[in-house]
């Protein structure tokens, strides 16, 4: 039993908000959401539980926690390690191992169990998750969702009583959620407690016993299993949840098989763009041959380019794709199916594709793509490299004007921002930076990889009224994403990838 | 950043107990550290700089073990060259970048196949054998699992320079430099965070004696190994002394 009494806490030194005057009670084996905007208290709320806060956090802590009338504070956190384990929300980032086995008995070794009964955990999880095909593999080339079940193995192998899981499915396709949500109700049948803090509520409605909802720190409603199904989309906006209802709709339209979709076409001959009249070439962007491999053939000091021939041995075979300029073209598939591969290539990060992209008559391909498309990256913190916002608007200008750079940012609402260093901001006001960058530089193809992940409901509209609004200035806009609102909300075309073939959704 | 799936197995075939990498690491730096240009200890510095290149290529990455060689027989040709033909400024760069190369692609071939081959799992049942404290191997394992984060996160900002044109920092080094090194700066903190935490809370530093289920052994071929390194690097010090150029 998980018991907090009147727990008020700040974290020292981050603006970053705590909690105030919070009591719960969770008995054994009972499923509980954590659910409410970003920033309100739900992953402090799982700290508080698996012992990060105070051990690791620091900060000013009131109030008592208690898991099975043990206080948390008075132990230690390698004897919470066989009491409560936690899937964290970047699968990158939570393995210590650099191979699958080593990550899931990584856990036992470090507390010292013994080596037969090891190894016979090992089986019963690999048995009860069904991670056999996950075995003797490197960590470093799974995808994110296969990263993000070894991190649920690795953590069932302590045999914890509770499971505490902060945002696990953020970085998720939807195949991957809905074998998350089979591994939770696992560990729901063997009785055990899981806590869990989402903003993504599709998988989870006929997981959870009860919804628990905060703001700022607080709790403010509470829901059982019934009536959180029950709750209408209008009810759930209203608290900025994700709709239940409609987010699973979406997901169904989307990926069904192949029935309403159409498979692009397969061969294009050059002529055919060149014959299009003058006004409807003038007007629009075309993508030619954009074929690519992870498997590159033998190569001994350059590596070969990937031609429609190589069709067999690739990983992404477009031959050909046409958009209207300003269109929103939502690109979904799962993990591994080829989207950021996509992406990539199209602003010339993959040497060896010879994609070629077709826009005011001007024939782009390799390198040179570069000039006119611009991605703004999943993890956006890789693509800032200045001290100030304004200096990072300015490098991208192929002559530094101040005058022009202050317009783009006060367009992207981050003019007060301008002297700011930008990592002293906040995610959504990064990504902003970076697209502010991407209009300087005169990209007339933005393309965004994943840019809702891990996002509340507010910031996921707010992202979407932001694309619609390039969209408006004439950019083209390509966007991977696994979050079905977002592609229902701006996208006006949708493809999806799956084994690097593109098929368009009607 | 997604990749595919691909099926690879960390420990190649040749399955080297990691305290044989280790003393192969250990032999081949006394040997790195000693300097000679001529004469049979050049022979046998040859010889040792070939054995990890040779392991390299059993394990089948032999495209990696023949770029390497045509590197290191390129740069061997140039400085040659370079003494003889070219004077000046421009003989002093040459003969400098040729005598880096030299210096410092073995050694970083070395170590890059002992760590790439090496599950963390197994080094740290090999620091447990040989008595290392817990405390030393797990900082040193913490640095193994970091090597290729750190790569990724390079590819990424990379990537990201690339896309922006600024790959050469427009013309300035110390640009070049710094813009490569604060993205990466911040991602590691960040990174770096969450794995602490990722670990500590699945116990990591308990005060108890840590399991090892790795299978580590030594086998004829480690023997082997460590023997051929072991005479060597003998052979090697007793010319280099014999000779008297020693260069420390």
């Amino acid at each position: 039993m998980i018991e907090i009494k009147n727990v008020t806490f700040h974290y020292a030194g981050l603006e970053q908000a705590g909690l105030s005057d919070i009591s719960l009670t969770v008995p054994d084996g009972e499923c509980v959401l954590l659910c409410g905007a970003s920033g309100c208290g739900k992953t402090t709320i799982t700290r508080l539980i698996n012992g990060l806060i105070p051990h690791f956090y620091k900060g000013e802590l009131t109030g008592e926690v208690t898991v099975n009338g043990k206080a948390i504070d008075k132990q230690e956190m390698y004897s919470l390690a066989g009491l409560v384990g936690s899937v964290f929300q970047n699968p990158r980032s939570q393995f210590f191992s650099v191979d699958t086995d080593g990550e899931i008995t990584f856990g036992p070794e470090n507390i010292g169990l013994p080596k037969g009964e090891i190894l016979s955990r090992k089986e019963n999880v690999i048995n009860d998750l069904n991670l056999r095909n996950l075995m003797s593999r490197s960590l470093f080339d799974l995808s994110g969702g296969e990263k993000q079940k070894i991190a649920c193995g690795s953590v069932a192998a302590l045999f914890p009583e509770i499971i505490i899981l902060d945002e696990p499915s953020s970085n998720l396709d939807w195949d991957s959620i809905r074998d998350l949500s089979e591994m939770m109700k696992v560990w729901k049948s063997q009785g055990k407690t899981v806590i869990i803090s989402e903003h993504r509520l599709w998988y989870l409605k006929d997981i959870i016993d009860r919804a628990i909802y905060l703001e700022k720190g607080r709790i403010v409603k509470e829901w059982d299993r019934k009536t959180f199904g029950l709750l209408t989309e209008e009810e759930l906006a209203s608290y900025e949840l994700r709709p239940v209802n409609l987010e699973e709709k979406y997901i169904r339209e989307f990926s069904e098989d192949d029935k309403d979709s159409i498979q692009i076409e397969t061969i294009v001959s050059k002529s055919r763009i060149a014959d299009q009249d003058a006004e409807k070439r003038s007007d629009r962007v075309f993508l030619h041959n954009f074929y690519f491999t992870y498997k590159p053939k033998k190569y001994f000091l350059f590596k070969k380019k990937i031609t429609p021939e190589d069709d067999a041995i690739c990983n992404l075979r477009i031959p050909y794709l046409e958009t209207v300029k300003g269109e929103i073209i939502g690109i979904i598939g799962k993990n591994g199916s080829g989207k950021s591969t996509f992406l990539r290539c199209l602003c010339g990060l993959e040497k060896i594709c010879i994609g070629t992209v077709i826009v005011n008559d001007k024939v782009l391909s390799g390198k040179r793509l570069t000039e006119i498309s611009y991605m703004v990256m999943q993890d956006v913190n890789h693509q800032l490299f200045t001290d100030s916002v304004l200096s990072e608007v300015l490098l991208s200008m192929e002559g530094p004007d101040e005058k022009k750079a202050e317009e783009i940012l006060k367009n992207l609402d981050l003019l007060e921002y301008k002297d700011k260093h930008p990592m002293a901001l906040s995610g959504g006001q990064k990504q902003r930076v970076a697209i502010a960058s991407a209009i300087a530089a005169k990209a007339d193809i933005l393309l965004f990889d994943e840019p809702t992940s891990g996002l509340d409901y507010r910031h996921m509209k707010e992202v979407s009224t932001l694309l619609r609004r390039l969209a408006d200035m004439g950019k083209t806009i390509f966007v991977a994403t696994h979050d079905p609102e977002l592609c229902a909300q701006c996208c006006d075309r949708i493809i999806r990838i799956s084994e690097g073939r593109a098929m368009e959704i009607a | 950043m997604e990749k595919a799936v691909k099926t690879k197995e960390i420990t190649g075939w040749l399955h080297l107990d990691p305290r044989t990498k280790l003393a192969m690491l250990v032999l081949f730096s006394v040997v790195v550290m000693i300097d000679v240009v001529d004469g049979p200890a050049y022979a046998i510095r040859v010889v040792m700089t070939f054995i990890p290149v040779f392991l390299v290529c059993l394990e089948g990455r032999v495209h990696i073990g023949a770029r390497f060689t045509l590197l290191y027989v390129f740069a061997t040709w140039l400085m040659q060259f370079t003494q003889k033909n070219i004077h000046g400024v421009a003989g002093m760069l040459l003969l400098f970048v040729c005598y880096m190369i030299m210096q410092f692609a073995p050694t970083i071939i070395t170590v890059w196949y002992c760590i790439s081959t090496t599950k963390i799992s197994e080094f740290m049942a090999a620091m447990s054998r040989i008595r290392v404290p817990q405390g030393i191997a797990i900082s040193i394992a913490v640095m193994m699992r970091f090597f290729p984060t750190l790569g990724e996160e390079y590819r990424s900002i990379r990537d990201a320079m690339r896309m922006r044109g600024i790959s050469f920092g427009r013309g300035k080094v110390t640009k070049m430099v710094e813009y490569r090194l604060i993205p990466l700066l911040f991602s590691t903190i960040n990174i770096g965070d969450e794995l602490s935490q990722a670990a500590v809370t699945r116990g990591l530093g308990a005060p108890v004696e840590r399991t090892n289920i790795s299978e580590i052994g030594f086998h004829a071929r480690d023997f082997l190994i460590v023997l051929v390194m072991l005479i060597l690097t003998i052979l090697y010090v007793y010319f280099t002394v014999e000779g008297g150029n020693v260069i420390l």
